[in-house]
């Protein structure tokens, strides 16, 4: 089921119970409900993850909430049109979430679902790291540290074009360590970028350990705060909560960074919270069990 | 005695001029500077909004010109040929060159040109690293006196082009002659400035021999104006043709 095209220019709507159901699809089952979406989504990484080639499973499993509310509620974009002008961007900075990213696209319409069979195949374009010529991927993404200064530019260009269009970029935490982000944050907030958006999936852990006993980021708030950001903290889990942060009207004075507290391997409970769910190759029983999981943890059948 | 002629114009003043001149003109050109100095008191008039400096940051830099040049502009953008050869050469090669994006890198300070601020400060290495990198035109001009054309030229190609320039002034290259009459500079011309066979390179006894690797190297650097082979034409090249010549 696609995504509503243009969906924040849409006007509200409330059903015979008076709820509001802005931005859910009008036709059928509420398949766009959070939860329904965030199965799917995560039932793709797994299956992703039970490919040959195995996949990053636990940077993938903690974005989940966070594109899918983008993707479902906040951004302007149409699947049919992928490069549309008008579309809000979004540049996944920690490209080895790019599992996530494939899933939620084809959630969101941009793709069949039977094209994330082909992941990390000879020929297939899906693989491990995202690069544009998938519908709907902004930029090649996999060595850190790059997403933010192209989103530099993306805004740049908005304010030179006088357009509202808004810029988000998904980096990881342990991204952060990248010196490279933080020259970009310098110059977002030198050049009071409020069109852009960046979101950290602060989930805690790389691949040898937690980002604390490694290369220390805390404190973090702190750390954007003092180059001039404006500091948003949400659960990264919690589709309100991020929903309410990511429309929240623009400091006029400053760029945003929303840091979302998440897991590692949300929703895989034999590898949550562990920093070897970072990347996994599951096998048949796993892949099971991890589906099931998934399953039963948003009350869905198990097989 | 030399028979150069008289030393001309530093091709990267001519090159701050051309862009002045193009910049009011064509409104997808953005200029971002990496605080190099060199369009101090230019004056870009109505575009003074398209010219940014984005101080000392060349990776941001890079990347903020491919995130430019992703949304329809033409970023050309400024520093040193060693930092964007070396330090920045990542988001060169992913962000601007994998995506066959349309942006001209103008790096001064080319080769041994600004021998005197030391190793630092020489890029021996960057016609190498660029060449190498997928879809990259590499244009050096050969002198001040064509740097304007090659200048018009290179931003209808389409695709980023590492705009490669020394430091001071240079003398002016004989003109490309055919059937007798002289030619303009064109991207893909070769022009010798002397022959290998004027000035034999005769080995020098080990003790007569440059210290330096940089001074060693310059012996090696010509004047031509080159493209890289990996080149190929684009659909879009006849677009941005229109506006910038």
């Amino acid at each position: 089921m696609s995504s509503p095209p243009l969906l924040r220019g849409a006007p509200a709507r409330t059903d015979i119970t008076g709820t509001d159901v802005t931005g859910l699809d009008a036709h059928g089952p509420d398949t766009t409900e959070p939860a329904a979406v965030t199965r799917r989504i995560r039932e793709h990484i797994v299956a992703m993850c039970a490919g040959p080639e195995g996949g990053h499973l636990g940077g993938s499993m903690s974005l989940v909430e966070i594109l899918s509310v983008l993707y479902f509620r906040v951004m302007r974009h149409d699947p049919r049109f992928p490069g549309l002008p008008e579309r809000d961007v979004l540049l996944l900075s920690k490209g080895h979430g790019g599992i996530a990213l494939f899933a939620t696209l084809c959630e969101a319409g941009y793709f069949p679902a039977e094209v994330l069979d082909e992941y990390a195949r000879p020929g297939s374009h899906f693989m491990a790291h995202p690069h544009p010529e998938i519908p709907g991927v902004e930029i090649a993404s996999g060595s850190l540290g790059h997403g933010l200064a192209l989103g530099v530019g993306y805004a740049l260009a908005n304010r030179l074009d006088g357009s509202d269009r808004r810029s988000f970029v998904v980096m990881g935490d342990g991204e952060l360590q990248e010196g490279s982000v933080w020259e970009a944050a310098s110059v977002a907030s030198a050049h009071r970028l409020n069109s852009l958006t960046a979101i950290v999936d602060r989930n805690g852990l790389q691949i040898t350990g937690g980002t604390e006993s490694v290369n220390s980021l805390e404190p973090l708030a702190d750390r954007w705060r003092a180059f001039g950001w404006r500091v948003l903290e949400a659960d990264g889990h919690d589709t309100e909560e991020l929903t309410r942060a990511l429309t929240l009207p623009a400091d006029p004075q400053a760029p945003t960074v929303i840091i979302a507290h998440t897991v590692k391997g949300k929703g895989v409970p034999f590898v949550e919270g562990q920093a070897r769910s970072h990347y996994a190759r599951l096998n048949g029983r796993q892949h099971l069990r991890a589906l099931n999981a998934v399953r039963a943890s948003t009350g869905g059948e198990r097989r | 005695m030399s028979t150069a002629p008289a030393p001309a114009r530093a091709a990267r003043e001519v090159y701050r001029d051309t862009v002045a001149e193009l910049l009011p003109g064509e409104p997808r050109l953005v200029v971002l500077d990496s605080d190099t100095g060199l369009f101090g008191g230019v004056d870009f008039g109505s575009a003074a909004d398209r010219y940014l400096n984005l101080g000392i940051a060349e990776h941001t830099l890079m990347g903020t010109a491919a995130g430019l040049a992703r949304e329809g502009r033409i970023p050309l953008v400024n520093t040193m040929a060693a930092f964007a050869s070396s330090r920045a050469v990542e988001a060169v090669k992913i962000d601007i060159a994998m995506g066959n994006l349309p942006v001209l890198i103008a790096a001064t300070h080319s080769g041994v040109s600004a021998g005197h601020l030391g190793p630092t400060h020489h890029a021996l290495e960057d016609l190498a690293v660029m060449r190498a990198l997928p879809h990259m035109t590499v244009v050096v001009p050969g002198d001040a006196a064509g740097t304007g054309e090659l200048l018009r030229q290179a931003l209808t190609l389409g695709g980023p082009v590492y705009f490669r320039l020394g430091r001071g002034a240079t003398p002016t290259c004989p003109p490309v002659r055919r059937c007798g009459s002289a030619r303009p500079s064109s991207c893909g011309t070769a022009r010798t400035s002397r022959s290998p066979r004027a000035a034999p390179t005769r080995r020098s006894p080990p003790w007569r021999r440059p210290t330096s690797w940089s001074a060693r190297a310059s012996r090696r650097t010509c004047c031509t104006c080159t493209r890289s082979s990996r080149w190929t034409p684009r659909r879009c090249s006849a677009r941005w043709a229109s506006a910038t010549r």
